[in-house]
């Protein structure tokens, strides 16, 4: 059926939006998590 | 906080060589995002109130129910009746029932989403000579999820037709 | 643009040893780990085993991306809400429970749009259309919207502390809208179909592996917000040091004008 293609563009669409989304946000909170950690010594921070 | 003899301080606002920080452009950036979206939030409420509050009629409340008059422009809820669908040239045409009461429906073309028999739809148009003219058909599809090759699907399609809601 | 990205690029990045590590942790690892092979998980059920629905066939699948992260979205919300609730009637004003408020709203926001985008998609295989401004739909929009609100209030300027507490007072009250979305479909008439797995209603009936594949969904997602939410708290913590520093220096200077004594140490008021 040509509507399944049409489907499939959609959910593999769907899924890819979603991991690339996630994906994203992920990068850049570990990104600017870094950037900001070198700017603190490490003993201050209360996870270390 | 350190202690600070403000008497003796300068502390007006300035810029500083290293452009550190830059307060006013930060908090215009926020002021912005809030206009907008409370511009939006209205317009979500106005489009609700107009449209969605309820969204649809059920076929056997046409001339009953507040707001599903047949003169006027309306959304139609029903099931799609088991061996109506047909082609009439570019047309579809099918039937639609709620509660024991039919409606004719003419669709100018095909209806998208998985529209087929013995399934919930919402039919946009209005009600000329007793048949719905509609320009928008949505399925209305339901929480229930049954795998294809479950032995209940045959007897859940029955019921859905026969139920007729 | 966050509040820091000026003070960054103002100052250079630290060679030192002693300060190299950003917001990860041996806790943050396996939470990321099992993040990881839960969403593999989740592709292997939601896109391989779990079967075709009767009706939607294979549309079907993207229910297990829509549910969990709306679900997701709703507890981040309440998250924000219930440190929102401590911090402002609680006797310990830390502002640690704001900063995890704001961490916790700003990743159910990215959920919430992640839902509206994966929904419309949803919606266009199997009602025909992407949009309509029926209950639940319209409901989220709001509730999408509220939540920039929210995080746009967080950057209207101030102390921490006034942050903190306008912060508050939202966080609590737009947590109101999270049943309003829930219950809506059954409160008005919709377009969408009610709850499946969370109706009060006995006999909606689920395919096993289906909801199987749903639960993994609950669980990656839920995985990833705790993940998130551990490098963006601490993440803002240290957007709050260094605003203290930034003040502390810019407060230094002006004593160094007005001919006072040397700079002292940071204050480290962030607690």
């Amino acid at each position: 059926m040509i509507a399944f293609f049409d489907d499939a563009g959609f959910i593999l669409g769907s899924y890819a939006l979603t991991v690339g989304l996630v994906g994203l946000l992920s990068w850049r909170y570990v990104r600017r998590g870094s950037q900001l950690g070198q700017q603190i010594p490490d003993d201050e921070k209360p996870w270390r | 906080m350190t202690e600070v003899h403000q008497s003796e301080l300068d502390l007006s606002p300035r810029q500083n060589e290293a452009g550190r920080r830059a307060p006013n452009r930060r908090h215009w950036g926020a002021i912005i995002v809030l206009v907008l979206v409370l511009f939006a939030g209205g317009v979500i409420v106005t489009q609700f109130l107009t449209s969605a509050v309820d969204y649809y009629c059920n076929v056997d409340e046409v001339g009953v129910r507040d707001g599903c008059d047949p003169d006027r422009r309306i959304r139609l809820q029903g099931t799609v009746e088991e061996g109506s669908v047909d082609r009439v040239g570019s047309a579809t045409v099918f039937t639609i029932s709620f509660n024991g009461v039919t409606m004719p429906v003419r669709y100018e073309g095909e209806p998208g989403g998985i529209f087929k028999e013995c399934i919930p739809v919402v039919v946009h148009g209005e009600i000329v000579d007793d048949v719905l003219v509609g320009d928008r058909v949505e399925v209305r599809h339901s929480n229930e999820y049954l795998s294809v090759n479950d032995e209940r699907v045959a007897d859940a399609v029955e019921a859905a037709c026969e139920g007729g809601s | 643009m966050t509040s820091t990205d000026s003070a960054l690029a103002a100052t250079p990045a630290s060679p030192d040893e002693s300060s190299r590590h950003g917001t990860g942790t041996k806790a943050t690892r396996v939470l990321g780990v099992a993040t990881i092979v839960s969403m593999g998980w989740l592709l292997v059920f939601g896109l391989g085993f779990s079967p075709a629905d009767r009706d939607q066939e294979e549309a079907v699948r993207i229910l297990y991306v829509h549910v969990p992260t709306i679900w997701v979205a709703y507890l981040g919300f309440a998250v924000t809400a219930l440190c929102s609730g401590i911090y402002l009637f609680g006797k310990k004003k830390s502002l640690q429970l704001d900063r995890i408020a704001g961490a916790s709203a700003e990743i159910a926001v990215a959920f919430v749009a992640v839902t509206l985008a994966v929904g419309a998609m949803w919606g266009r295989i199997t009602w025909g259309v992407y949009w309509q401004w029926d209950a639940r739909l319209t409901t989220t929009a709001l509730l999408f919207v509220t939540y920039i609100g929210y995080l746009a209030v967080r950057r209207l300027g101030g102390s921490h502390e006034q942050r903190a507490k306008r912060s508050a007072v939202i966080g609590l009250i737009a947590v109101l809208e999270v049943p309003l979305v829930h219950w809506s479909v059954r409160l008005w008439r919709s377009l969408h179909q009610e709850a499946t797995v969370l109706n009060p209603d006995d006999g909606v009936q689920i395919d096993g592996l289906m909801l199987f594949s749903l639960f993994v969904g609950v669980i990656a997602f839920t995985l990833l917000y705790a993940w998130l939410l551990l490098h963006r708290s601490r993440g803002m913590w240290m957007e709050d040091v260094l605003d203290d520093r930034g003040l502390d220096d810019a407060l230094a200077a002006r004593r160094a004008e007005a001919g006072g004594r040397p700079s002292p140490e940071p204050a480290g008021e962030t607690s």
